[in-house]
């Protein structure tokens, strides 16, 4: 691709025209008013080392374009040569500038050879990149479980000492010839010389095949014991906005090592575009920009992962930014990232919408019609007004069932592991700490540290459902980390920095926690002053350590959990608190500031980072206190958006210039129903009008029933993803037909039953109907046409349970919005 | 990848180069190559110029003359058949193979078996006399490398495992196939014959030691429980039994033949020994001709010689557990491939990944030679 394009600029300077990268040549395109290069100046460590710069030109309407493969490059003195695809190499130690040109403009780059002697071969340095590089050991081929065709290597090469004895020692040698390294297997196959089934990665004469080639001439060295380690990558630019579709940027990859000194390894990386519909990623890492979109570039080198956010700004010809008053801090990073993508969020939403999407988000359950009213009628000014009902539903008990059903399910509170009585203490004991709010740090401290009875001491609950090392270490860092740990327990992540190792060091913490029975049913969860983990390849004991940071204390002797969950909710921990400020927010939100919420990692890079330590920061200094991060979230203006879009942020899914419709979840349904139809629901075995989020345990009306066909959680693991939101043909089939709705709105003791027998009129029914059901007035032409309809009907009786049924069946009912 | 497709147009010219050799020393070796692939079974062996080394290539296979008086040693696409009292090189078997590995004298000592191949691309079989070391015959019989061959006792049949998974049994000398055994799931890197003659066992990475009817392929037992993929697999010149060693760096100690009745719970029944844990996977192990040492090594750089009797009679259902090196032999850098026994036991030669051949007193353990077993020649420039 680079020589093509190059050719057309060359076509281009032929003709005569202005020099210029494709996206600059468009016709009336700005003329370049600045250039600059990345990194700013270049030092070369030895011989082999090959870097290249990134030139971008500064249009004078502000757009940055890529200008790299057009870039010419000229050296004050021959210690560097540089190849027509600007790739600069060493010819002696020393120091010089290079002039960049471009766009018609030059900059001056410093360039510092260290020295140009060949160093020889690193395996880990040089080798091992191309393995992952071409693929030797991606999970599709020797990187597999179990190798392929008699050949295994460590997946993405994250075991280099498996790979060297692979390699070198496995078979008699049967992979390297040092005596015709040539004629060594480990060159023969990938070139397609013999048979392969991963066909030819590259051919001799080529950079990857004279490295191998080389390396196995010089001995085959293993250099995995005193090879500097790979401390991180760097990828350049930090961020990439391409303009319209169709503009290129190209990337940089640059490894940076214990020893101080880096690589140029763009080369060696492996790109992968997060959504590829908003911009493709060569294998050399070369972005496209296809449509306006925001996604991601991920790039990984040798265990290492890092991402560059990308944005494709797309024509915004005639967006003028609209400032819509801003209710606290949240607005200011909501719109700041709106203005760099040149969006326009929706305006605040109506009373009544508020009241709803607030009700339902906060205590699960929407208005009766008596509170809209009152809240519509009520003249305050709108802010003061809805700040007054956030701190009402704040306080109201129904806010502590809602939020204890939440951590409920996180927390598997389920009678397959607690039996029914742990269940009901671990519950109650999960309301007593919502309803006294308290401080989240202390909330999972004390399930992390709990011993004891769990009857007596109910979050000793917490060690019945996490009852080995395994469980706790996946759940615990899956449910307060909002990281996936399940991956390394066989091998080091793929997709992020977590090692085998620091797997089953984690698991140590828990290793002591012993069992014993209790009373009836219930459980002594106690310290012991035994017990270890066992690394699976070497069946020796791992010391208890944690992944990142330090411990404040080391782990003492009598347990182990007690300077571990300091660690865990310390306000240094960088994901504790984000982790859960991020999974609120996606629950108000639908979404996200980083989505999936418990699966953090390099390559799921948040899209407001600002906002998201902005919120951080407020919820750490006060305290990790859950109602108040709630409450700052609800009051903003973004959460208040309408959901209707404009022109300018209909494409946004992922900015919140808009509200997201989310389907009401299956409890939060289920209550809405009864409520609307003035119905009181009956759980076998419970005290009528137990409401759905009141239930303590998912194997109570669970089963083929509705809560569990609009997706309750079962309660098997704290993966947000049990709980199911889609919409499904079978949903709307027991939505139109079930008994469920038809048997609740002709309830003899419902509210339409009871609503009659003062004979209203027509217009006071479906205003009792809209209330009861959308929680709103109706407008005048669904007024209009409703009027209609029930004077066609055999009965008012019969033309209000139909609309009651058509009501709820609309998307208004079955949604948040 | 058009740009991949073009440059292998470009290169195409060099590519029977490389499949046929690369260097000068490969070169030279093609004309052995061509020489020996035209050649039927029982034909004479061709001169041919020897490869020229500029370091030594790592020792896949060793093996003594039963008279003691040769050390035939691997090479690159040669055996080096050394004279013991160390007045140099007797003879250089240059053949087609580019990998030899695994080298066996026939009970009698008049024939000399090497096995090898190219890898993914054939597996050979060759015979030479010992009296004038000629080629008998040379075989290609599968598509990937042959490994451990053994000669049947009476000298007339030649097994192998193969890295098709195959196991192979040639008639000897004209190398015919008599029999393809299949049963394997993964690579078998070993075999030897029962006593009887009648009886093959082999060994290999899906760990199973397979007890098969030579004559016609049938499947007896598998006579251990899967504990672990084997590497190595040596039998006890003195009685139905064999050493195997793999994956788990456990040497152990097999009967060939079933005493107790097989049941569901894959039970060990015939295991009779089991030494201590090595310090890696074992590639090789070897047993002295009077059955009262054997030596293991792979991948670590020490060799450890153990007798065969570590305490108490052997029975089965009972292992003995343990035993302590009577020494332990070092100054290899890196895995060990090969070990053979002198035929008097008084000496053990050992090679592996540095590429020289050491050999070592015994019981003494002392190191009393260690040479490059290939003439290097200093690359010019």
């Amino acid at each position: 691709m680079a020589r093509i394009t190059q050719s057309r600029i060359v076509g281009f300077l032929g003709a005569g025209l202005l020099l210029a990268a494709p996206a600059m040549a468009q016709k009336g395109a700005p003329p370049i008013q600045s250039i600059s290069v990345q990194p700013a100046q270049l030092t070369l460590f030895d011989g082999r080392d090959m870097r290249s710069v990134l030139v971008t030109g500064q249009r004078t309407d502000g757009i940055g374009v890529d200008l790299s493969p057009v870039a010419k490059y000229k050296p004050a003195s021959p210690i560097v040569k540089i190849d027509d695809e600007g790739n600069i190499s060493p010819l002696k130690a020393g120091k010089t500038t290079i002039t960049v040109s471009a766009g018609g403009k030059s900059i001056v780059l410093p360039v510092e050879v260290k020295s140009a002697k060949q160093p020889p071969i690193s395996f880990v340095r040089e080798v091992m990149p191309i393995m992952s590089r071409v693929g030797c050991n991606a999970g599709t081929c020797h990187g597999s479980a179990k190798g392929k065709n008699g050949f295994k290597l460590s997946l993405r090469g994250y075991d280099p000492s498996f790979d060297y004895h692979a390699l070198v020692d496995d078979i008699g040698g049967r992979r390297f010839n040092r005596v015709d390294p040539m004629q060594s297997l480990m060159l023969l196959k990938p070139a397609g010389m013999v048979p392969h089934k991963g066909g030819t990665l590259f051919i001799p004469g080529t950079r990857y095949y004279q490295i191998l080639e080389a390396w196995i001439r010089e001995g085959v060295v293993n250099d995995f014991k005193v090879a500097p380690k790979l401390t991180r990558i760097e990828v350049l630019p930090r961020v990439a906005n391409l303009n319209l579709p169709g503009y290129e940027q190209k990337t940089l990859v640059i490894a940076h090592y214990a020893d101080g000194s880096t690589r140029d390894v763009t080369k060696q990386g492996v790109f992968t575009s997060s959504l590829s519909e908003v911009a493709t990623a060569s294998t050399t890492g070369k972005l496209k920009a296809v449509r306006r979109g925001e996604a991601a570039l991920l790039v990984r080198y040798e265990g290492n992962y890092a991402s560059l956010p990308l944005t494709v700004i797309g024509d915004r010809t005639g967006y003028q930014w609209v400032q819509l008053p801003r209710f606290n801090y949240v607005d200011k990073f909501v719109d700041a990232k709106l203005q760099k993508i040149k969006a326009i969020p929706s305006p605040v939403c109506d009373d009544a919408t508020y009241l709803r999407r607030v009700a339902i988000d906060l205590i699960g359950a929407p208005p009766t019609p008596a509170q809209v009213r009152a809240f519509v009628k009520d003249t305050t000014p709108t802010t003061a007004k809805r700040t007054r009902l956030v701190d009402a539903l704040l306080r109201s008990p129904e806010f502590d069932e809602r939020w204890t059903n939440k951590w409920a399910d996180l927390l598997s509170a389920n009678s397959k592991f607690l039996g029914d009585r742990g269940v009901v203490k671990f519950r109650l004991w999960l309301h007593q700490a919502i309803s006294s709010n308290m401080p989240y740090d202390r909330f999972v401290r004390e399930l992390v540290t709990a011993s004891g009875d769990s009857f007596e001491n109910a979050p000793a609950n917490f060690y019945r459902v996490n009852n080995d090392t395994s469980k706790a270490t996946e759940n615990v860092t899956q449910l307060f980390l909002g990281v996936r740990f399940s991956c390394n327990k066989c091998h080091d992540h793929p997709f992020e920095r977590w090692t085998q190792n620091q797997y089953y060091q984690f698991g140590a913490f828990f290793a002591r926690v012993g069992h014993k029975g209790g009373q009836p049913g219930s459980e002594i969860i106690f310290p012991q002053e035994s017990g270890e983990v066992l690394h699976p390849k070497t069946n020796l004991v791992v010391a208890p350590k944690v992944p990142i940071g330090k411990m404040s204390r080391l782990a003492s002797n009598t347990d182990r959990r007690l300077g571990f969950a300091e660690w865990l909710t310390s306000a240094e921990n960088p994901y504790f608190s984000r982790a859960i400020v991020n999974r609120l927010w996606s629950y108000f939100y639908g979404k996200g500031i980083i989505d999936p919420v418990d699966d953090i990692r390099a390559g799921n890079p948040p899209s407001n980072p600002e906002l998201l330590e902005a919120l951080n920061a407020d919820f750490v200094k006060n305290g990790f206190d859950l109602k108040h991060i709630m409450r700052v979230m609800v009051l903003s203006r973004a959460y208040q958006h309408s959901l209707q879009s404009n022109r300018w942020n209909v494409d946004d899914i992922s900015n919140f210039s808009h509200s997201m419709p989310r389907r009401l979840e299956a409890e939060q349904l289920l209550d809405a129903i009864y409520q609307a139809t003035g119905t009181v629901p009956k759980f076998e075995g419970l005290p009528i009008g137990t409401k759905a989020k009141q239930l303590p345990d998912a194997a109570i009306a669970g089963g083929d029933t509705f809560l569990t066909l609009f997706g309750r959680p079962p309660r098997e693991s704290p993966c947000e993803c049990e709980r199911v939101s889609n919409v499904s043909l079978s949903q709307a089939l027991n939505l139109i037909n079930g008994p469920t709705i038809s048997d609740a709105i002709a309830n003899p003791q419902g509210r339409l039953a009871r609503f009659m027998q003062a004979n209203p009129t027509d217009e006071r029914v479906i205003e009792e109907v809209f209330l009861s059901t959308l929680c709103r007035y109706p407008t005048a032409k669904e007024q209009q046409n409703t009027l209609q309809y029930l004077k066609k009907s055999p009965s008012k009786m019969e033309g209000a349970q139909d609309l009651m049924w058509a009501l709820i069946n609309s998307p208004a009912f079955l949604f948040n919005r | 990848m058009p740009k991949i497709e073009k440059m292998h147009m470009m290169n195409r010219r060099l590519f029977f180069q490389f499949l046929l050799g690369s260097t000068a020393t490969g070169m030279i070796a093609t004309a052995a190559l061509a020489q020996n692939a035209s050649q039927t079974p029982n034909a004479p062996a061709t001169p041919a110029v020897p490869p020229t080394y500029r370091v030594p290539p790592v020792i896949t296979a060793l093996a003594y003359s039963p008279d003691g008086q040769f050390l035939a040693v691997s090479g690159y696409r040669e055996v080096l058949i050394h004279k013991v009292d160390g007045s140099g090189i007797a003879n250089r078997l240059l053949g087609k193979s580019d990998r030899i590995e695994s080298i066996v004298y026939s009970p009698k000592g008049d024939m000399l078996a090497i096995v090898g191949g190219a890898p993914a691309r054939f597996g050979e079989v060759q015979f030479w006399n010992t009296s004038n070391y000629t080629l008998i015959g040379a075989t290609n019989v599968a598509p990937d490398s042959l490994f451990g061959a053994s000669f049947s006792p009476d000298g007339k049949l030649l097994g192998c495992g193969g890295a098709d998974n195959a196991v192979r049994i040639v008639s000897v000398p004209d190398g015919k196939l008599k029999l393809k055994f299949d049963n394997h799931s993964d690579w078998t890197f070993a075999t030897v014959w029962a006593t009887d003659n009648k009886h093959i066992l082999s060994t290999g990475r899906d760990r199973a030691i397979k007890l098969i009817v030579a004559e016609n392929g049938s499947f007896v037992d598998d006579i251990n429980t899967h504990t672990s993929p084997y590497r190595a697999m040596a039998r006890n010149p003195k009685a139905e039994q064999v050493f195997v060693g793999g994956d788990d760096g456990v040497p152990r100690l097999y009967q060939v033949f079933r005493s107790t009745v097989r049941t569901m719970n894959q039970e060990d029944h015939n295991l009779l020994r089991e030494y201590p844990r090595q310090s890696g996977q074992i590639n090789v192990l070897a047993v002295s001709s009077d059955a009262s040492l054997f030596a293991v090594a792979g991948e670590w750089d020490e060799v450890s010689v153990y007798p065969v009797d570590n305490g108490g009679p052997a029975a089965p259902d009972k292992p003995v557990m343990g035993g302590k090196p009577i020494a332990t032999l070092r100054g290899h850098k890196g895995t060990i491939h090969a070990l053979a026994f002198r035929t008097d036991g008084k000496q053990i030669a050992v090679g592996g990944f540095d590429g020289t051949l050491r050999i070592y007193d015994l019981p003494s353990g002392k190191l009393v030679s260690a040479l490059a077993p290939v003439p290097i020649t200093k690359a010019s420039k």
